[in-house]
């Protein structure tokens, strides 16, 4: 296309950021045609992760304020993250981490509920429109790759799991819910696939109530039963979800393989397992399951640190914090298992050739104070925050913005926001976010609205 | 050049194929015309009548000449172009009649400059640079920014001429403009190629330009009104199938706008035109309409930021096809056949007694009929059965809560908003409502002024479901204007004519409430009685409804104050500003009020509403028979709006009991009713069909009268004993709480709130946390199938029922009769006796199993999975 000096009769330069965005965003619409990602998986850790505790490291903070983990360099130089992540450091070459997330909505920043909406579905939830999630429209755009299992598979035991919305789409594109990696549903309960085959042999036989109606609606129900049947005699529909075949050194790639040490590591593997199996869409919201006797006084076990973030267990203190229940965020529970779990994850799948076709996604609702109150906690931060990305395209050993000494502002010219994140899934995905979609009322929707993807993912 | 010269020749001439047998008169609109300026223009449309009334628009096919030597003025299809001042006529000819039009044309030599206001903004309309798509969404598209349709003429002047300094526009050399150059795709532009050089956009927008950008000077005339010819109604004849004659089924419409000077604009080149039923017509940027099917459409004209429609209804004879005389049973079957005549459909026959029943039962109460039931209505002999079922349940209990409960669906009752007593205690008083057929103005006048504490006044749940005057104004205008206001909360709607000062002028006569919680000790963190128990949720905290006389609203974007809805009535200061409003929206001559509420009744029977979606009324969105529901309306307002006047007129209509069969000559229809409206059972009707089914009729009077022991008992234990807390009244209260909750809980269609099991959202029940019926999800999807084959509730009631057919037969005649067993599965299901086929098949597959127990159970879940169980038909 020749360049058109079309600003060389206005009298004012017009030049500067503004005039480099549009070749820019011009070369990252050409990739988006080319889809990098067949298939996205999310690991939403919810809470709000204290991003100088893990992603970015400030060893230069005020001690006061100063996380007491230790920076650590990774395997790729100049790359450090927190002594929380010292699995996950060993795999840095594949990973882009991104420091200069920021949520600038103050109708939304102190919510849990309307910040994991907005993960989920990429647009600000207190819109006119209900927004679907980002994985109800990657199902709705680009439907399934495999017939047997549902295209947007969602792990909800997260605490605020009850936020995944299917918006305005069709009822096919909501999220099939799951939660502690258990299937309800797709699981033929009490009958042998044999005599549930005949059941529908009789059925057939039958069935011939209403056979001269040609009404879409009619049809579409049949053709929802075939695959409904499809996918409950189909082996390969439980054996996606079946984490306890996986072998031994696999397991041990997520956790140690020990009693009560494996819940997040297999939800991470079972993230893995469906994405290998043809799932377009996957994401994991859990948390540690609360145990009074394994995890004495833990109720709630996301990242919502308010409260004694350094324990080294649960966060309760005298007189009650703003929130409790956690547990400390150099737990077991928390960071050692999310470390091991993800560096499992990023190894498993790069093994086995995932991440080229895949975007793996490690996210969360916002950031934490950099300084510690009164409760010894951090309180929720929407100014800096990190994410990570692997994989599809994304370039490994990558860090993405820079913060202040402190982790409390962004520094670098660069700063994204959760629109941007969901514009880069959408356009990994080759889903072109200057279409609108329309509602049932036609009414435009853009997806992603004034996000513009991360292009240091697309190099 | 060649071939456009050709082209443009054989445009001129009137279609050969052109046929004015029969011709009678010549109509002209406008019938004299004057032109002032040399940019005035005007499109003439002509009308032919023929013998027997039938109208043709022959604009595109008479011959124009002006009589006038020194030729001031051009027409071209109708168009007229002045050429210079002058007088004269335009004669009309077509075939051997003749009419003539005064024209004058005036101040042509006198400049014209272009008004932004009313030009550019609506050539910008016209191009689509400012829809909701392109540069009229919120932040524009790239760094252009329109208001949506140009309703903000303040931000255009901004985006276009004092914000960016000349970027968008170059007055020196027009034609340079990005304005220009980038619809015409000169330059890169996202949005394609919008603008053509000779589109009258074109010249409007380069001469404004040219002429320095201006925006229109204080004292310039405003836009008033608008006026679309032909006026609504208009019936056009297509050609037979197969006919290339595209022109004998045309409409060329004329679009007049009026401004506050009192001048009248010919607009139809810079208007913009839409048809709601893109299967029935289409039509051109210059305002042609080319009907393509039969039916009815809305012509949509916009100018500006306003709406008309015109309605038109298109024709077509039908090889074979003659009229049957069904016949009518009142005036909803008078009405549905002249339209299906007129559109040349003819009607299924009645259904049989069993679909009847079936359809009629699951309607008005919900819940499949009764084998019992069942029975007597298939041995019944009498010409009037169908009457007096329909009369039975009216006035059954059932019909009160499951009609309340599409009520209640639309007023966000659930229990996370309100606890659940309180959710029940305002279900209950809708259920109430319905049962004793309360006036429907007199219970929406009780609904929309209500006040008091919400757990005393169940209806004063309205203004504490709509947390906010934004949210009472948009579900006041959804239920019962049919309007979605919600949009015109930030600009004027795209499609209907509600602005954004209508928006808050409704709000202001809801905007005194105040929502008061009441302090209660729950709510005081010291208080010792608060220990060790949980705080309360905002849902279980008391609420107050009240008045606060004189809080005013004002439109946030203009600032102007607005007066509360209807603006034209006086009220005092302490008045309380509901009353009028509610007087507005029921009285008998309110538009929308009874039309909105028959057309809910309408949809609820037939599955399709005359207006759809059934909350969505404005003038683009025509009903599909105007006639019968205006009809339907005055049927209600006449009754005192008596609701089960309508659905008695309606259940008992032939229309309402046609057959689910189609016949060749309405097999295409789909919004006339013709022919039945399969669809699937709602959530809770499902889940109601699967429990009676399984469960049989015995289930619910055997809990019932289980609850009536335990009340015996509780009134025992009250009289024995005199302290209220003795334990054996406890205990006598439990389990009569208990009992209750198993009666009350059993059918979903009866149910105060939603249950959201997993079941139930599969087949779309609402959490009802909005006023639009859509929330209600219809359309099938794999989770239903999934539901159906192996849900826990289907595998545990296909068991239940399995041990329950085994056992029941094997009690009464000590073997195993196949056929009887067969028999009543049918009736309870289907309500009908299997065909002798069914019979053959089911009683060769219950004899081949090894084990009956599975037999009966694989028979049970195959019924529940056929589709004439899962649909109503």
């Amino acid at each position: 296309m020749p360049r058109v000096d079309r600003r060389s009769f206005v009298g004012i330069s017009m030049c500067g950021l503004a005039g480099l965005a549009e070749p820019v965003r011009g070369a990252i619409a050409e990739q988006a045609r080319k889809a990098q990602a067949k298939s996205v998986l999310v690991i939403f850790e919810q809470g709000g992760i204290s991003q100088t505790d893990t992603w970015d490291p400030k060893p230069d903070a005020n001690p006061v304020h100063r996380s007491p983990f230790k920076t650590i360099s990774s395997n790729v130089p100049g790359m450090q993250f927190t002594e929380l992540l010292s699995k996950t450091a060993l795999v840095a070459d594949k990973l882009s981490v991104v420091r200069c997330l920021r949520q600038p909505k103050p109708n939304i920043g102190n919510s849990h509920p309307l910040g994991s909406q907005y993960v989920f579905s990429g647009a600000d939830p207190t819109g006119p429109v209900e927004m679907p999630d980002i994985g109800s429209v990657a199902s709705s755009k680009l439907g399934t790759q495999a017939r047997h299992l549902p295209a947007y598979i969602y792990e909800g035991s997260g605490e605020q799991s009850a936020t995944s919305r299917l918006g305005f789409l069709s009822a096919n594109h909501k999220a099939y819910r799951i939660q502690q990696g258990r299937v309800s549903g797709l699981k033929l309960e009490g009958i042998a696939p044999d005599r549930f085959r005949s059941r529908r042999e009789l059925l057939a036989n039958i069935n011939i109530g209403l056979l001269g109606d040609k009404r879409p609606e009619v049809r579409a129900m049949e053709s929802f039963a075939e695959q409904a049947e499809d996918m409950l005699t189909n082996p390969a529909t439980l054996a996606a979800f079946d984490v306890e075949s996986e072998p031994e050194h696999i397991k041990k790639l997520y956790h140690p393989n020990e009693k009560d040490r494996t819940h997040r590591g297999n939800l991470y593997l079972l993230g893995r397992k469906l994405i290998e199996s043809g799932v377009r869409f996957v994401t994991i919201n859990t948390q540690w399951p609360a145990d009074g006797k394994l995890w004495p006084g833990g109720g709630n076990m996301n990242w919502d640190h308010h409260d004694a973030i350094y324990s080294q267990n649960h966060t309760n203190i005298p007189g009650g914090g703003a929130g409790s229940g956690r547990y400390g965020i150099g737990t077991w529970p928390m960071m050692l298992s999310t470390d091991w779990a993800l560096s499992g994850l990023i190894t498993d799948m790069d093994q086995r050739g995932l991440l080229k076709e895949c975007l793996v996604c490690f996210v969360t609702e916002f950031g934490r104070t950099p300084k510690i109150n009164e409760r010894q906690g951090r309180d929720h931060w929407v100014h800096a925050f990190s994410y990570a990305f692997a994989g599809a395209g994304a370039p490994g050993g990558q860090i993405v913005g820079e913060t202040d000494p402190d982790g409390a502002y962004i520094t670098s010219s660069l700063a994204y926001t959760i629109e941007d994140y969901a514009a880069t899934v959408f356009t990994k995905l080759g889903i072109n976010i200057d279409e609108p979609i329309y509602t049932p009322e036609d009414r435009p929707i853009f997806l992603a609205k004034g996000g513009k993807p991360i292009r240091e993912l697309f190099a | 050049m060649k071939h456009s010269l050709l082209l443009i020749c054989l445009l001129c001439v009137p279609a050969e194929a052109a046929d004015f047998t029969g011709l009678e008169r010549l109509d002209v609109a406008p019938t004299e015309l004057t032109l002032t300026g040399p940019r005035s223009t005007s499109q003439l449309v002509v009308t032919g009548r023929f013998t027997g009334g039938e109208l043709r628009d022959l604009t595109h096919l008479v011959t124009y000449h002006i009589t006038n030597a020194e030729s001031f003025a051009k027409v071209e299809h109708g168009f007229v172009t002045p050429l210079n001042d002058g007088s004269g006529a335009i004669e009309v000819v077509s075939g051997s009649l003749t009419k003539t039009v005064k024209l004058t044309v005036q101040q042509f030599q006198r400049p014209s400059p272009v008004s932004f206001r009313r030009e550019t903004l609506a050539v910008l309309t016209k191009q689509g640079c400012n829809s909701g798509s392109c540069h009229g969404k919120p932040n524009g598209r790239g760094s252009l920014e329109l208001s949506l349709n140009a309703f903000d003429p303040q931000l255009d002047e901004r985006s276009l001429i004092r914000g960016p300094l000349l970027r968008f526009t170059h007055p020196l050399e027009p034609d340079e403009s990005l304005l220009l150059k980038k619809p015409m795709l000169r330059l890169p532009h996202g949005g394609g190629k919008r603008l053509k050089p000779d589109d009258a956009a074109y010249d409007i927008l380069r001469q404004w330009i040219a002429e320095g950008c201006r925006p229109d000077p204080k004292e310039a005339p405003t836009y008033v009104r608008l006026e679309v010819f032909p006026k609504s109604a208009r019936v056009l004849k297509l050609p037979p199938m197969g006919s290339s004659d595209v022109a004998a089924a045309q409409q060329q419409v004329r679009v007049v706008a009026f401004d506050s000077d009192g001048t009248q604009r010919d607009v139809t080149r810079i208007a913009s035109f839409t048809v709601s039923h893109d299967r029935i017509a289409r039509v051109d940027e210059n305002g042609l309409v080319t009907g393509l099917d039969r039916g009815q459409t809305a012509v949509v004209v916009r100018y500006l930021d306003d709406i008309v429609s015109t309605y038109l209804t298109f024709v077509r004879d039908v090889p074979e096809f003659a009229w049957s005389d069904p016949p009518e049973n009142n005036v909803i079957d008078k009405l549905a056949h002249q339209k299906l005549r007129q559109l040349q459909y003819l009607p299924s026959e009645t259904c049989d007694d069993a679909t009847f029943l079936r359809r009629a039962s699951l309607d008005v109460r919900g819940l499949l009929p009764t084998v019992a039931e069942t029975k007597e209505f298939l041995a019944d002999q009498s010409p009037t059965k169908r009457t007096s079922l329909i009369d039975r349940l009216l006035n059954s209990s059932e019909y009160a809560r499951f009609w309340g409960l599409r009520l209640s669906d639309l007023l966000r009752i659930n229990k996370d908003k309100l606890a659940p007593d309180r959710a029940a205690a305002y279900s209950r008083w809708i259920f109430d409502s319905v049962e004793r057929n309360v006036p429907y103005d007199q219970f929406v006048t009780e609904l929309l002024t209500a006040k008091g504490d919400t757990s005393d006044a169940p209806a004063a749940n309205f203004f504490r479901t709509t947390s906010d005057t934004k949210m009472v104004t948009e579900t006041v205008a959804q239920l019962f204007m049919g309007s979605r206001v919600l949009c015109a909360q930030c600009h004027n709607h795209p499609y209907e004519s509600w602005t954004q000062d209508n928006y808050y002028q409704i709000g202001a006569a809801f905007h005194e409430l105040d929502r008061t919680v009441i302090p209660n000790d729950m709510a005081k963190p010291d208080d010792p009685k608060r220990k060790g128990k949980k705080k309360k949720e905002p849902r279980d905290e008391d609420m107050m409804i009240a008045l606060s006389p004189g809080r005013t609203m004002t439109n946030p974007r203009t600032g102007v104050l607005q007066k509360p809805w209807p603006t034209d009535v006086e009220r005092s200061k302490n008045e309380d500003k509901r009353l009028a409003f509610a007087r507005w929206l029921t009285s008998r001559d309110n538009p929308f009020f009874a039309r909105v509420a028959v057309n809910r009744m309408w949809a609820a029977l037939l599955g399709r509403g005359l207006v759809e979606p059934i909350d969505d009324f404005r003038s683009s969105n025509p009903a599909v028979n105007v006639e019968l529901l205006d009809a339907l309306a005055k049927e209600f307002t006449d009754s005192g709006f008596d609701r089960k006047h309508v659905l008695r007129l309606i259940l008992n209509s032939r229309t309402y009991q046609r057959s689910s069969n189609t016949n060749r000559f309405n097999e295409t229809d789909e919004l006339l009713n013709s022919h039945a409206w399969t669809r699937m059972l709602t959530a809770e009707q499902m889940q109601d069909a699967v429990r009676r089914l399984c469960d049989g009729p015995e289930r619910l009077p055997e809990l019932q009268a289980e609850l009536l022991a335990t009340e015996v008992k509780l009134q025992a234990a009250l009289k024995e004993h005199a302290d209220e807390q003795a334990a054996p009244i406890l205990e006598a209260t439990k389990r009569r709480d208990d009992a209750r909750s198993r009666v009350e809980g059993y059918y979903m269609t009866q149910q105060p709130y939603p249950h959201l099991t997993s079941f139930l959202t599969a087949f779309g029940q609402p959490p009802r946390e909005t006023a639009c019926a859509c929330e209600r999800r219809e359309e099938a999807n794999l989770d239903q199938a999934l539901q159906l084959m192996n849900s826990d509730l289907i595998r545990d009631q296909v068991a239940h029922a399995a041990g329950r057919f085994e056992q029941k037969f094997v009690g009464v005649e000590g073997k195993l009769p196949n056929d009887t067993l067969i028999r009543d599965l049918y009736l309870a299901a289907f309500s009908r006796e299997p065909r002798e086929v069914e019979l053959a098949k089911l009683i060769a597959h219950l004899k081949a199993s090894p084990n009956r127990r599975q037999a009966i159970e694989d028979l049970i879940w195959a019924v529940i999975n056929t589709n004439e169980f899962m649909f109503q038909h």
